[in-house]
């Protein structure tokens, strides 16, 4: 974490802890993407997206005094996301593991479209809302790592420390989650051409 | 030219590589790579700091008004115990027929009453009304 990243976010939390409000807006400003993404991703139900994200915001102010600048602010708002996710699905009962994961080793062929024609848009904008119902049917881990590393650019290591499992673990979660995404878009390509 | 394995795949992608043309499974990784890279369609609305801010200053309102209410009633039970134990040390003996005055004025108590309840009725409803709650 680079010195000046760390001066910033040092005087940001002492003039919310001093009661500037403006300060806390501040920093709601430019974390609310990186909440939104956790939330939006792990979170079915979109009623409740909203008040989670607020949720989250609300223990940020109440837990800020004992945030030891140890990691990045970010790092620390996007590590109270996710458990308060992780809480949520576990208090709505919703599995935190769900879907045919076991079946990454599949054989698949080699197939792709190409999008140069309106009729490819149109299957392309199919391709998306597919890859969409593979992502929302993953395990809440793997949505997280997926969008930890991919929306939020974060490294291996941040995404460990924010997640508390290995960094071994986020690797493979990592590779084993995009694997089966780009298996499943070769089914589904190939029965989009059969059909 | 030798086909990549699914690692190797994902290692150049993470590193920004470009992939062979002919790599059908890099390309569709490449579509699985721009799709992630995508937002997801969820966005906060465009008030929600204020509105976060607007609950925290509530919090803390409530946590005051709390802390005061404790105040008030510890208070309360303190000058209540001190009399006690005054009334105690100084032997004061009670005269409960003193109180009958209440009793014969209850028209004026009820009246009392009534104007304290109103008053707080109002305090709550239009003095602290806040119509977001």
């Amino acid at each position: 974490m680079s010195n000046r990243a760390m001066t910033e976010d040092r005087e940001l939390v002492a003039q919310i802890l001093n009661g500037d409000m403006e300060a806390f807006k501040l920093l709601i400003k430019s974390n609310e993407r990186l909440v939104a993404h956790m939330v939006g991703r792990l979170i079915p139900d979109h009623h409740d997206r909203e008040e989670l994200c607020q949720d989250v915001f609300l223990k940020v102010y109440q837990k800020l005094s004992s945030f030891n600048f140890a990691s990045k602010l970010s790092t620390w708002i996007a590590t109270i996301a996710y458990r308060q996710s992780v809480n949520y699905l576990k208090k709505k009962r919703i599995p935190l593991k769900r879907t045919h994961i076991d079946d990454l080793e599949g054989d698949h062929k080699d197939y792709f479209v190409e999008h140069d024609t309106p009729e490819s848009a149109f299957s392309s904008y199919h391709t998306r809302e597919f890859l969409d119902q593979v992502i929302d049917q993953l395990p809440a881990h793997y949505k997280a790592v997926l969008t930890l590393y991919h929306l939020d650019e974060m490294s291996c290591s941040e995404i460990s420390e924010i997640t508390d499992m290995p960094e071994g673990t986020v690797k493979n979660y990592l590779f084993r989650a995009r694997k089966l995404l780009k298996n499943e878009l070769s089914k589904y390509i190939r029965k989009e051409e059969i059909l | 030219m030798k086909s990549l394995s699914d690692k190797e795949i994902q290692d150049k992608l993470d590193a920004g590589e470009k992939l062979a043309a002919n790599q059908s499974e890099g390309r569709l990784y490449k579509e699985v790579y721009n799709h992630l890279n995508k937002m997801p369609e969820f966005e906060l609305s465009p008030s929600f700091a204020d509105s976060v801010v607007g609950k925290v200053e509530e919090l803390q309102t409530s946590k005051r008004r709390s802390k005061d209410n404790l105040f008030l009633i510890l208070s309360t039970a303190g000058i209540f115990l001190v009399s006690i134990i005054l009334m105690v040390i100084l032997g004061v003996q009670m005269k409960w027929n003193s109180l009958s005055y209440l009793w014969e004025n209850k028209l004026m108590v009820l009246f009392g009453i009534v104007v304290i309840v109103a008053i707080q009725f109002a305090d709550r409803s239009l003095v602290r009304y806040r119509p977001n709650r």
